[in-house]
């Protein structure tokens, strides 16, 4: 039977153990680029590899704890692990747009980490994994090998509710309504996906883990996370919802970018790509199109069970997709 | 549940509250209006009942009682029918009867229609016409967003009924129990809905018509700033827009400068090459 009394204990408690700590890897700044930081995590032995996440969201989900960290796990098996770091947009950024993020920011970090002419590893999450896939197909000698995680390519299968949702959405009108797009609007849109469970199932639950800390810290980890978004510069949003959600450029292989035509086709590097079968923000099947895409036939494939953020902070990713993706990683 | 409703202070929350509402129902010409019905009475009553009757009355009890705070809540809400009828009490305008939910469409675009633009103030004449209509079409598309949050709520507690009717393992007394099997039902309810394009459209409708107002009222807001001298969102984005000119032309400038020095250093470099400047 519930008891609202276990509920209060747990709010208070979890009160108690705020603010939490995130990022528990540590790292150094080596680097900036126009927009972002380059963190350097490990003593920077091994093969280099950059990890290139969303604009949407932190990165720090991928450092979440000890026990599952996927950038702990990449240092663990020996490589010089750097995360491309983006800062948060402010007004002066609304009218950067993907092609500067493109040129001016991966291309920069990919260029900083080749060294006597070895290109490092590339690893991107989702949105971010659309950018390495752009870097991969616009400049194929920069990059070693390339690494998707819930990376969407397919944005028009019909399972996509958020492209469902945005197809006849007036991106260009909302941008110049707003200029950046503000980061609760999309926390708000993120969320809208499934109210129910976000908006009040979630925080009765912290009555089944009233007395856990652990357990509690792990749900304020994750609940900062979620609502620790940055605003969207302008250009680069329309340009992203425009282009990839609507238009669905990307696999139809006549998107342009930085002067650049992006075909996924043009990739030569060896491809890891990762997705999750409950994926509701990214379907497997929106992943799973970058297989036909590619023009040469080393890839690797791995089908988690799971939801989108299950890929960087469940067991069952720690313990099925991470090893296979340093095992790959190394053999190449 | 029982609630308190003082805070530190001891003010008595429930009074400002039923204050709060009774002005809004006044406002909304909305009779019987209760803006926030207490909807943990509805469910400390079901509890009640909970305990003599069996699920499939206690479920139809519940969802009569969730149809009724339903309707309650949508012709409450601070949506169309009472934000018009507010503008019009306090312009002094002569008050046509407020329909009971819907927006009165065509009452700028009608006043707009009746007169021509004269004078020396014709553009902001034409800037408020179109504020006017942009402010009537996102009404009409916010109640039509409205209309799909309601067929979600119908089809959720239609589902919950079926659910407490047919299933017999679940604890009704139990308001957790409850209250996680409403967020499953609902949850998959509303999952369908989004999915069709009815909901995408109504979303689209919503947002378009949101963002078009914005832009309507952005130039009005500018020219009453920049009256006052005070820095308008014009100006700022002007000033961006020169920044961002200026840099790109700044990056491209010294990356044709570096490609210029990179070859100087590779004639410089090559062994027999003549070192003498062209004079370019």
């Amino acid at each position: 039977m519930f008891q609202s009394e276990t509920l209060m204990r747990g709010l208070e408690r979890a009160r108690g153990l705020q603010p939490v700590t995130v990022g528990v890897t540590p790292s150094e700044t080596v680097a900036t680029t126009p927009r972002g930081r380059l963190l350097r995590y490990g003593d920077g032995s091994g093969p280099a590899l950059l990890i290139i996440y969303s604009l949407v969201n932190r990165a720090y989900i991928l450092d979440i704890n000890d026990k599952r960290s996927v950038i702990g796990h990449l240092v663990g098996a020996g490589f010089d692990v750097h995360l491309l770091d983006w800062c948060a947009p402010d007004s002066m950024w609304r009218f950067d747009s993907l092609d500067d993020y493109l040129i001016e920011d991966v291309a920069e970090a990919t260029g900083y980490l080749t060294r006597d002419g070895q290109a490092p590893h590339l690893l991107g999450v989702c949105q971010g994994g659309v950018l390495a896939l752009c870097q991969a197909a616009a400049f194929p000698d920069t990059v070693r090998t390339l690494t998707t995680l819930v990376t969407p390519v397919d944005f028009h299968t019909d399972n996509d509710q958020l492209a469902h949702l945005a197809y006849r959405m007036d991106v260009a009108n909302l941008v110049a309504a707003t200029g950046n797009i503000p980061a609760t609007a999309l926390n708000a849109l993120f969320t809208s996906l499934k109210p129910f469970q976000l908006y009040g199932q979630r925080y009765l639950g912290i009555a089944d883990i009233a007395d856990n800390d652990e357990a509690l810290t792990e749900f304020l980890k994750l609940e900062r996370w979620m609502y620790d978004s940055p605003d969207q510069a302008g250009a680069a949003f329309l340009q992203f919802a425009r282009e990839f959600y609507q238009r669905n450029r990307l696999l139809e292989g006549n998107l342009e970018l930085g002067g650049q035509r992006i075909d996924p086709a043009a990739i030569r590097a060896p491809v890891f790509n990762a997705y999750a079968r409950g994926d509701h923000l990214v379907p497997p099947e929106a992943a799973a199109a970058l297989r036909p895409a590619l023009s040469h036939d080393d890839y690797h494939e791995v089908a988690l069970k799971g939801g989108h953020l299950g890929m960087f902070i469940s067991g069952a990713a720690h313990r099925d997709v991470y090893p296979a993706l340093t095992d790959w990683l190394g053999q190449r | 549940m029982a609630q308190q409703q003082h805070n530190d202070t001891g003010a008595d929350w429930q009074s400002w509250l039923e204050r709060w509402r009774d002005s809004i129902a006044a406002a909304s010409g909305v009779a019987q209006a209760t803006v926030w019905p207490d909807l943990a009475e509805i469910v400390r009553t079901t509890l009640e009942q909970s305990n003599d009757e069996d699920p499939a009355t206690v479920a139809e009890y519940l969802r009569e009682s969730c149809r009724q705070w339903r309707n309650d809540l949508r012709d409450a809400l601070p949506s169309a029918a009472w934000l018009t009828q507010t503008i019009l009490t306090l312009s002094r305008m002569p008050q046509p009867d407020a329909p009971a939910a819907g927006f009165p469409g065509g009452v700028f675009r009608d006043a707009a229609d009746a007169m021509p633009r004269l004078g020396p103030l014709q553009h902001q004449q034409a800037q408020l016409e179109a504020l006017g209509a942009a402010f009537e079409d996102y009404q009409t598309a916010l109640a039509g967003y409205l209309d799909e949050l309601v067929v979600i709520s119908d089809r959720s507690v239609d589902a919950l009924q079926e659910a407490l009717a047919g299933d017999t393992d679940i604890d009704v007394s139990d308001p957790r129990a409850l209250y996680d099997l409403w967020c499953q039902l609902a949850e998959r309810e509303y999952e369908r809905h989004i999915a069709t394009e009815e909901y995408a459209a109504a979303l689209s409708g919503v947002t378009n018509s949101w963002a078009a107002l914005q832009v309507a009222l952005q130039p009005l807001l500018d020219d009453y700033l920049e009256s006052f001298g005070i820095p308008s969102r014009r100006r700022l984005d002007e000033t961006q827009a020169a920044l961002d000119q200026l840099r790109r032309q700044h990056k491209a400038e010294t990356r044709a400068l570096y490609e210029r020095i990179a070859a100087l250093e590779a004639r410089l470099n090559t062994p027999g090459t003549d070192t003498e400047t062209s004079g370019d």
